[in-house]
C-alpha cells in the first residue's frame, strides 16, 4: 500500500499549499512519517514528475502537483518523456 | 411538483474561468455565447434552483473514503476553492430540502449515492455555474461523481442514475421550477504522457450521439474503451446522467470547440424542458 502513501504525501502537500497564506512562505513537500519505499521517497524528493507516473501517481495528483510547480496547460508533458500511455488504442468513434 | 425547465451540459476546464482571455476569440466567443443563451433561459423560465452534476477531483474526498456518487445536502457549498479561479470564493446557497429529497428518492430507487453536509464546490461546479449566475445566489445543490479512480460506474449507470435523478426532481413538491446541469468533459488528458491532447473526433461523435436520441452504443461502451478519448474524459458521465433523466426530450448541441490552450474539448447541450 506505499503508493497510497505516496499518494497521501502529495495530496496532503497541495492542501497544505492550499491553506497557505497568499503572501506568506509555501510549505517545502516532506516525506516525513508517510511509509515510503527508497524508490518513491526518490521520486518525491527529487519532484520526478515521470517517475511517480511510473509509480503509479493518480494523473489528477501529478496535475495537481505540476500546477502546484508553476506549469502551466500542458507545458509538463515533457517531464512525461519516454512514459507509456493507457490511452491509446482502437476505440468505436475513430473512422480511421 | 417540480418541473425541469431547462437542463443542459458543459464543460468545466478550469482556464474557462481563470484564463478566459487565452483562448482564440472566435472560439472563446462561440462557448461562451451558449452559455450566455443558458443564462437568459433560466431568467426568462423563472429558475428557483439548479441541481449541478460534476466529477470529483480530490477536492471532496480522496483515496481514503471516495464514493461513487455524492449528494451535498448542506445549508451552502463554499467555492471555489482554487483561488487562482478568479471567481470571488463565495458561501453558494443550496436547497436542503430537495437535496434531501434527491438523496431519500434516489435511494429508493435502488442506488446508494453517499451524502455530505460540508461540500465545496471546487472548478467543476463553479466554472458553470457562475456562467448561470454571476451573482451566484441562485441555490445549487451539488452532486459529485467519482470519473477518474476505478472501478469506475460505467455510461449505463450513469444514465440509469440520471433517470431516477430526473424522477426525484419532479417528485419534489417544494419548487416549481429547477434547472439540471452537467458540468465536465469532454475530451481531456491530465497528468500523463498526452496532456493537451483533445480526441476531437470522439467530442463530435459523442454529440452526435447525445443528439441522436439513440444511445445504446454509446451506453454500451466498457470504460476501457472511454478512456482511450482521455483520462479526464470519463467526466462525461455527467452529462450521460443528465441525458438520462431527460430521457426522450429532445437535445441539441450549442457549441464545439476544440480549445487547446485550454486544454479541453468545449461543448454545451442543451435538453428540451418539460414544459415542451
Amino acid at each position: 500500500m506505499s503508493i497510497y502513501q505516496l499518494q497521501q504525501c502529495l495530496y496532503d502537500h497541495l492542501r497544505a499549499l492550499e491553506d497557505s497564506p497568499p503572501d506568506g512562505p509555501k510549505p517545502e513537500l516532506s516525506t516525513e512519517g508517510y511509509t515510503l519505499t527508497d524508490e518513491e521517497r526518490r521520486a518525491l524528493e527529487s519532484r520526478d514528475i515521470g517517475a511517480l507516473y511510473a509509480l503509479g501517481t493518480h494523473p489528477v495528483i501529478i496535475n495537481g502537483y505540476c500546477r502546484a510547480m508553476g506549469y502551466k496547460r500542458a507545458d509538463y508533458r515533457p517531464l512525461f518523456k519516454g512514459a507509456t500511455t493507457v490511452t491509446k488504442g482502437k476505440a468505436r468513434w475513430q473512422k480511421s | 411538483m417540480a418541473e425541469i425547465v431547462m437542463a443542459y451540459s458543459a464543460s468545466h476546464a478550469p482556464m474557462m474561468s481563470a484564463d478566459r482571455e487565452s483562448a482564440p476569440r472566435e472560439q472563446g466567443d462561440n462557448f461562451f455565447g451558449a452559455l450566455r443563451h443558458l443564462r437568459e433561459q433560466a431568467i426568462e423560465t423563472g429558475v428557483e434552483a439548479v441541481v449541478m452534476v460534476s466529477g470529483e477531483h480530490f477536492s471532496n474526498f480522496f483515496l481514503d473514503n471516495l464514493p461513487q456518487i455524492v449528494i451535498g445536502v448542506g445549508d451552502s457549498h463554499v467555492g471555489p476553492k482554487e483561488l487562482w479561479l478568479k471567481i470571488p470564493k463565495v458561501a453558494v446557497p443550496s436547497d436542503p430540502a430537495l437535496a434531501q429529497h434527491l438523496m431519500n428518492e434516489t435511494v429508493a430507487a435502488g442506488f446508494q449515492p453517499a451524502l455530505s453536509c460540508k461540500m465545496t464546490a471546487d472548478h467543476g461546479f463553479m466554472t458553470v455555474y457562475y456562467e448561470l449566475d454571476p451573482l451566484m445566489r441562485l441555490p445549487m445543490v451539488p452532486i459529485v461523481m467519482n470519473c477518474t479512480t476505478p472501478p469506475l460506474m460505467t455510461l449505463r449507470h450513469a444514465y440509469d442514475f440520471g433517470v431516477a435523478l430526473g424522477a426525484a426532481i419532479r417528485s419534489y413538491p417544494g419548487l416549481e421550477r429547477v434547472a439540471l446541469a452537467g458540468a465536465g468533459g469532454l475530451s481531456h488528458f491530465v497528468g500523463e504522457p498526452r496532456v493537451g491532447d483533445i480526441d476531437e473526433e470522439f467530442d463530435r461523435w459523442f454529440l452526435a450521439q447525445l443528439e441522436s436520441g439513440d444511445l445504446d452504443d454509446l451506453l454500451d461502451m466498457p470504460n476501457d474503451e472511454l478512456i482511450l478519448a482521455g483520462n479526464g474524459t470519463g467526466e462525461v458521465r455527467s452529462w450521460v446522467t443528465v441525458a438520462g433523466a431527460m430521457a426522450g426530450h429532445k437535445t441539441k448541441s450549442l457549441v464545439y470547440e476544440a480549445i487547446y490552450e485550454w486544454i479541453n474539448g468545449m461543448g454545451v447541450v442543451e435538453h428540451e424542458g418539460d414544459a415542451r
